[in-house]
């Protein structure tokens, strides 16, 4: 960068503070007395009545001054009446005051704009943000609110920089992916570990549903009422999550509950309804454009027309149409909170109900909360933080079938001709995606009539969660405080499934239903003690110690019958043709741990915090139960330093550096056990009579030398604000390596398996997270304009391989040494052959050589990368990679008056997507229908497109191929929210008594700029499985979702 | 309230980490603590047989379910494909398999998950403390199986690994297929020790299942006085003896009987197991039409005979009408059918006096992987390469009699040889030998192109590719000439 650069940059700051300096209100006037003293002394306290320790008292033109003790107290000696008092504290705005004739001068400290002061919760404790050394996002109740989602992980997407949120699945209720910082694990859980009011809780979806059915999952935090949560913290850095050991290396998400305040009596009313509607449809042919196409394909491989005259066929069903509706979601949620000096409460109950956008599929949820706490005597004080969620959703088969391709993929490929209904079938529907009078019948899977499967198979899961804790302290002596808590998660849920003998995916075992539930148990106590003493001038020791025991208990059951009977579906087994044999599971887990961090604070300047964890777990080997994970952070609020001062635009600068070791151990228990299980059926036949026998076989391959993934991360960054606070921004730096990586890996299948847990290598995840948050217009002025952007940019790489070459995931998907997690690997399409001349001089897949599938005009053509004149393994390289290059998000507060407007955008660049759905279609073989844009611009004699093959009633050779073709760019900028809100002046809501006013409009996911031809460019079929991200295989679609909504306090 | 606090802590510190910290699922056995029983050695046994027919677990197809005996089919004279969303039966249809064919993974997978069972069985077994000839049988038993897979696939891949551990590397070395050969013998001479009969039928391995794969695996390495020996053992036994009539072979009632010498059976035990245990020939066999008709419930013809096997049966031959029909043209209890089909389909695995094999597509018939017709006309095949010829005859005469076909005589060796390919054409048609026959001859470059204008099969064919997948995960296996 030039010099010219830097200049320009500066002039630009230069500007813009001059600019803020000139319009920022003034400090109150001071008043001129007459008297002279020479003694002052005062009580210094914040807004809300605390005493504030440690203020800085200095003379104004001097360097005399003193610190308030420990009671907010000071005495100095002034020089006279004249002589100005400049009081200044981290986190409050500095205050300046004349002494004129008093002996006693009060002051009341206002916060700082943007709130140093802020308390910032960490593990086990809380820290003014001002003192913070590790890294840790914040995001407000406020924000997690303005977009509509039944589970708060959704909410976080684009909120906080290196945290990278996907929505896997339109489905209600379905999960949603995190990673923070980073994919660094790929068969061990990524997704982070949450903290509920200090209860470490069940997140993974295994742990929460019964798993009876084929379809999105629901996720394992959609019982937690998103309207309850006061504020989130993220915590990113080994600092910040060593004090979570081995369950810290993805992140830790701290969720806090509302709980009342004192002095306060409120009553809440918040409400929304709206509609929502699929976000995109695809263009498929019409029932007349798909005629000809089958003609022309049929005519093509030498068979006879099926159509006599396809353009008198219409345009014929649209199943897209046929299967999205638009559907309602509705929120209302009542909440009491307050309390007195001694006691606060907050008591809430909520519903919540949305419908999918897909017919069949819906979610409800009714969830009440308590959070009491109060204050037995001056030294014991107890609570508890408890509540009940029961939720309900009918979810919608789009998972990838034997049999069926799944609702969504038969929409897609469903002939268009073919009607919704047959009055001459047994449920009505049309049965099956038939074509001619044979070729269904000698197609592998055979789509099935998408609304008759959405309409009558049902896929209904139920569950009930009580989540909660009690908890007392006590104060042993002023600084020192124990604290002990019990706390449960148990999750008690039931999924039933259903689809009638009528229906293609489910004739061949002539109907089948099932039911399976489940019920898991985690118990957790926790005992700290907290040390924390103002030491010799505003020093600072804060001492955390703990133990704490957690067991996790999970218990599930499940059967599925065959012949089941149509009209009783999944309500009643007893009696069906065949019922299946039962399964059951049981799953244990239990950890004790240690844990400690002191924090030092050398004059609010010099920060060090020390953390370490001891975890034993169950789940390790018997060599290997305990693990230590320490880590060590240091910052330097530089901008207090002296020479500092003169830089008057830099109101706050601080540097900080963090490194330690976290651990993951999301893995499944039993990993390392050689399990043996029953398996195999089988019958010997002797004549008529017929003898049934069973078996038992190994589950695994033996892997006795499984080792546990570690995580070593670095973090650098600092924190600034400029114009005293009107630009905050936050940087850092990190890298993050994982060693022993465990994958479920494909092995030679001569063992007798195709997969085993392998210790497989080392993957590095390193990247900047960038948070800067403005206001944009001064406090005088009636626009008020804040921004906040967060960007985060992550490279992850896989450093090291154990085995022999690369590691073949499936679906395209590789991991190589020097690659990063999700990388696609395929052929390289290049174009179409436009003559048999052509084709037969190419390189081309050794079996289109000659015979029935050699290469023709309108053939695909692939790039000989190893030119040795044959289209083989060797020519593929790598296409494209999964994970985007960096993420962001951007959220605009305007308000005027009454009014505010909030637009909210959130973006993901560089990542590509497998588009298998596009596969599909754009296989003319005029068996199923395709997109339109590609059939009608299909290579012909006359049409010599370079993109699109020809029309070909069979399968061609390269079906199926994984090529650069459809490898996507997935990048996309959304308007994740716009958000009108009206607050009611007060005095036309004193008639009523109100005390608040909210009316709002809202949209979410109004528009998504991207080149992806699909229905969604984010998420992956594979939900939020690590090893498959960037997978399109007719997964739910996105909604778009439009709604009013009231916010109503007495 | 203090003292309260520290004697919670304390009791709390003084929990036994150690239990609380074991792990130990009572829902789980291990392999350390599973193979300890008579019971659980059967188990073991079992699991082997478990994955020859078909299951409801990982993946629904064992070795005999369908795409072992469907690959030897359509990589010859036999079969053509039909099925049009499989490009990788297309491609074995027509010689034009790459490494990358899912069908011959397919059939390597299957086969050495039960080769990894047999290796489980007899290194667990001998441990077990149980009755020593119940231990020497299920051993024996675990030996046949694994003498089997490994003849299948060393006929199929040529070198591949011969694992005969239950510890394995991820990455084994090819071994040279007279290595293989050795080990094949081994075990199946072991597994001669078999009882001639078992309680549970002619599913489970006997000494003359064993002495009948002995003779082929004799038979193809070309040593015609071991493979005439090994007919012998079976054809002197007793045991075994022709069915009167062709079809009758394949009658529900007659499942692991006389003319049985190895089956797998099929089957859901009525309804007692899962779904996926039937077999497949009804589906993959039997055509659409009849499905069409509401005879049948699923039935997709995906496999169906050439013109060229339907044409080449003589007029007389009763096993033509049996193995082949292009019509449905019968009485079923009571009802008369009359049902044209566009092409001819295989028809010999469909018992329709059975009413669920007639209605349902879900066959719960053997798959039959060596039959005493089969024995004889190795016996045949062998004795004429020693020049014994009137033996010779004698033995394919037994074979053609029950077809109702006239006795041959008086054929030179050459004429006697091609005589026999005939004659095991239309005997086991749709039974999993012909490409198996026509390598053994050395009959592939000439015998296919007649039956299937334009398809040519070259001297590569004689083995299929080691599977991609396979070469990707282990480095050291060698790719055949593809």
């Amino acid at each position: 960068m030039s010099k010219k650069f830097y200049r320009d940059i500066g002039l630009a700051l230069l500007t813009v503070a001059s600019f803020l300096a000139a319009t920022t209100a003034g400090y109150s006037s001071p008043t001129i007395f007459l008297a002279q003293q020479t003694k002052i002394s005062g009580k210094v306290t914040s807004a809300d009545n605390e005493v504030l320790p440690g203020v800085n008292v200095i003379i104004k033109g001097t360097s005399e001054g003193t610190v308030t003790d420990a009671n907010g107290v000071y005495t100095l000696n002034v020089p006279g009446p004249d002589a100005t008092l400049i009081f200044s504290f981290i986190g409050y705005s500095p205050e300046e005051i004349t002494v004129g004739s008093r002996t006693t001068l009060d002051v009341t400290m206002t916060p700082a704009l943007e709130a140093l002061a802020e308390i910032v919760v960490i593990g086990y404790g809380e820290v003014k943000k001002s003192d913070l050394t590790g890294s840790v996002s914040s995001v407000k109740a406020e924000e997690l609110r303005a977009v509509p989602t039944t589970s708060f992980d959704q909410a976080l997407q684009g909120r906080a920089a290196g945290v990278q949120v996907q929505q896997t699945s339109g489905q209600p209720g379905a999960e949603a992916s995190i990673r923070i910082r980073g994919t660094s694990s790929i068969s061990a859980a990524n997704e982070p570990l949450y903290v509920i009011d200090g209860m470490l809780v069940n997140s993974s979806t295994s742990d929460v549903t019964a798993g009876g059915f084929n379809g999105p999952r629901m996720g394992p935090l959609s019982a937690i009422n998103p309207s309850d949560i006061e504020s989130i913290e993220i915590l990113k850095d080994a600092s910040a999550t060593a004090i979570y050991g081995s369950r810290g290396a993805n992140g830790v998400i701290l969720i806090t509950t509302k709980r009342g305040k004192k002095g306060t009596s409120n009553l809440n009313f918040e409400s929304y309804y709206g509609v929502q509607q699929v976000s995109k449809e695809l263009d498929l042919l019409n029932a007349s454009q798909f005629g000809s196409l089958v003609n022309e394909a049929r005519s093509n491989a030498g068979l006879p027309l099926t159509y006599t005259n396809p353009q008198n066929l219409g345009t014929g069903t649209d199943w897209q149409k046929e299967i999205y509706r638009t559907a309602p979601i509705q929120n209302y949620q009542l909440s009491f909170t307050g309390g007195s000096e001694k006691t606060q409460y907050a008591i809430s109950g909520g519903m919540f109900d949305q419908d999918g956008v897909v017919i069949g599929s819906d979610f409800r949820r009714y969830s009440f909360r308590t959070n009491i706490n109060t204050e037995i005597s001056k030294k014991l004080s107890v609570g508890t933080n408890l509540s009940l969620a029961s939720t309900r959703g009918n979810v919608l088969n789009t998972g990838l079938q034997f049999i069926t391709p799944g609702v969504i993929g038969e929409a897609l490929t469903m002939n268009p001709i073919l009607p919704v209904y047959d009055p001459t079938q047994k449920g009505g529907y049309t049965y099956e995606n038939t074509v001619g009078p044979f070729q269904a019948a000698q197609t592998g899977t055979v789509a099935g009539n998408p609304v008759a499967e959405a309409r009558s198979s049902q896929a209904l899961s139920t569950s009930t969660r009580i989540l909660g804790n009690v908890e007392a302290k006590y104060k042993i002596i002023d600084a020192l405080v124990f604290k002990t808590s019990f706390g449960i998660d148990g999750v008690f849920s039931k999924d039933r499934m259903f689809q009638p003998s009528w229906l293609r995916a489910s004739q061949s075992v002539k109907g089948i239903a099932g039911q399976a539930s489940l019920q898991g148990v985690t118990w957790l106590n926790e005992n700290t003690l907290t040390y924390d003493k103002q030491l010799r001038g505003s020093d600072n020791l804060n001492v955390v110690l703990g133990y704490t025991l957690q067991e996790f208990q999970n218990e599930s059951f499940g059967t599925t019958v065959f012949g089941t009977d149509d009209q009783l579906g999944y309500h009643q087994l007893t009696g069906a043709g065949s019922p299946q044999a039962p399964y059951n599971n049981e799953t244990k887990w239990s950890m004790v741990s240690y844990l400690g961090r002191a924090q030092y604070s050398l004059n609010h300047k010099y920060l060090f915090t020390v953390t370490g964890r001891v975890d034993g777990s169950s789940k390790f080997g018997a060599a290997n139960k305990y693990a230590f994970f320490p880590s060590g952070a240091f910052a330097w609020r530089m901008s207090d330093e002296s020479f500092m001062e003169g830089i008057e635009f830099l109101s706050d600068l601080k540097l900080k550096a963090s490194i330690g070791t976290i651990g993951n151990q999301a893995i499944n228990p039993y990993q390392s056990l050689p399990l043996v299980k029953t398996y195999g059926q089988g019958v010997f036949n002797n004549g008529t009579t017929v003898l049934p026998y069973n078996s038992s076989q190994p589950q695994a391959f033996n892997n006795p030398n499984l080792k546990w993934e570690t995580t070593r991360q670095l973090n650098v960054g600092f924190d600034a604000g400029f114009l005293e606070g009107r630009i905050q921004l936050t940087a850092e730096y990190y890298r993050k390596y994982t060693y022993d990586l465990l994958l479920s890996t494909p092995i030679s299948s001569t063992t007798g398996f195709e997969n085993t847990t392998l210790n497989i290598g080392n993957v590095e995840n390193k990247g900047f997270d960038l948070e800067i948050t403005t206001v944009n217009t001064n406090s005088s002025s009636a626009l008020k304009w804040n921004t906040s952007f967060n960007l985060s940019s992550n490279r992850n790489e896989v450093t090291k391989l154990a085995t022999d070459g690369d590691v073949q995931l499936g679906n395209g998907l590789i991991l190589r040494e020097g690659q990063a997690i999700g990388t696609f690997y395929g052929y390289q399409f290049d174009g179409i052959f436009q003559t048999d001349e052509e084709a037969s001089k190419s390189a081309v897949f050794a079996n289109q050589k000659s015979g029935a599938s050699q290469a023709k005009a309108g053939d695909r053509k692939y790039k000989d990368v190893v030119p040795d004149g044959v289209i083989d393994e060797k020519d593929r390289t790598i296409i494209g990679h999964a994970l985007p290059k960096y993420t962001w998000g951007l959220n605009n507060t305007l308000s005027y008056k009454n009014f505010t407007l909030n637009f909210f955008f959130q973006a993901s660049q560089g990542n590509q997507m497998n588009n298998l759905n596009q596969m599909f279609l754009e296989d003319f073989n005029g068996e199923h229908n395709v997109s339109a844009d590609a059939a009608l611009n299909r290579w012909t004699p006359t049409n010599p497109s370079n993109e699109y093959p020809r029309a070909l009633a069979k399968r061609t050779a390269d079906v199926g191929t994984i090529s650069s073709k459809f490898i996507e760019d997935a990048s996309y900028i959304r308007l994740k929210n716009v958000n009108l809100a009206y607050n009611v002046p007060s005095m036309m809501l004193d008639r009523f008594r109100m005390r608040s006013l909210r009316i709002y409009v809202s949209a979410t996911n109004l528009f998504t700029s991207t080149n992806y031809k699909g229905y969604d460019p984010e998420g992956s079929s594979y939900g939020t499985s690590t090893a498959y991200p960037g997978i399109d295989q007719g997964r739910y679609p996105l909604t778009k979702t439009y709604l009013v909504g009231l916010n109503l306090g007495f | 309230m203090k003292t309260a606090g520290a004697i919670l802590l304390l009791s709390l510190l003084s929990t036994s980490c150690k239990d609380f910290l074991e792990e130990n699922p009572k829902n789980l056995q291990t392999t350390e603590n599973f193979y300890t029983t008579e019971e659980n050695a059967l188990s073991a046994v079992n699991a082997i047989y478990a994955h020859l027919n078909a299951q409801s677990g990982d993946t629904f197809g064992g070795v005999y379910f369908g795409g072992f005996w469907v690959t030897e089919g359509l990589s010859s004279d036999e079969m053509i494909n039909l099925q049009s969303g499989s490009p990788d039966q297309d491609q074995l249809a027509t010689f034009t398999q790459d490494p990358n064919n899912a069908t011959l993974y397919e059939i390597w997978k299957q086969h050495y998950k039960a080769i990894s069972l047999a290796n489980v069985a007899i290194a667990k077994i001998p441990g077990i403390q149980m009755d020593e000839t119940l231990k020497a049988r299920y051993v024996n038993e675990a030996k046949f199986l694994r003498g089997l897979l490994y003849f299948n696939l060393v006929r199929m891949y040529g070198k591949i690994p011969l694992l005969t551990s239950d510890v394995t590397s991820t990455t084994p070395s090819a071994e040279e297929v007279d290595v293989i050969y050795t080990q094949i013998l081994a075990d199946l001479n072991d597994a001669t020790n078999l009882p001639a009969d078992q309680a549970d039928g002619r599913g489970r391995a006997t000494s003359g299942a064993a002495h009948a794969v002995l003779a082929k695996v004799y038979l193809t390495r070309k040593d015609y006085d071991n493979a005439i020996a090994e007919c012998g053992k079976v054809i002197d036994s007793g045991k075994y003896e022709l069915w009167e009539n062709f079809a009758d072979i394949f009658k529900i009632q007659n499942r692991g009987l006389k003319e049985a010498i190895f089956s797998v059976g099929f089957g859901t035990a009525g309804s007692a197991l899962s779904f996926w245990e039937v077999a497949q020939m009804h589906v993959r066999l039997l055509p659409p039409e009849l499905a069409s008709a509401g005879i049948t419930s699923n039935t997709l013809g995906w496999t169906a005979p050439t013109q060229a096997l339907v044409d080449s049966y003589d007029a007389s031959d009763e096993r033509r009408d049996v193995t082949v029909f292009n019509r449905f043209n019968e009485t079923v209890a009571g009802k008369a059918y009359n049902v044209p089909f566009s092409r001819y389909y295989f028809r010999k695995y469909w018992d329709v006096t059975v009413p669920t094999e007639f209605t349902t597509a879900e066959a719960n018939i053997d798959f039959p992987v060596i039959r005493y017709a089969d024995v004889l006309l190795m016996y045949a095949e062998a004795l004429n390469e020693k020049d014994k010829s009137q033996e010779a005859h004698d033995a394919l005469n037994l074979v053609r009699e029950r077809a109702n076909l006239t006795d041959l005589s008086g054929l030179g060796k050459d004429a006697f040889r091609d005589a026999v390919l005939v004659e095991r054409r239309h005997e086991l048609a749709a039974e999993g030998h012909r490409w198996f026959d026509l390598v053994r001859t050395g009959k592939l470059e000439q015998l296919v192109p007649p039956a299937k204008p334009g398809v040519v099969p070259q001297a590569k064919h004689y083995l299929f590719p080691i599977p991609q997948r396979e070469r990707d995960l282990n480095s050291n296996l060698p790719q055949n000439d593809y």
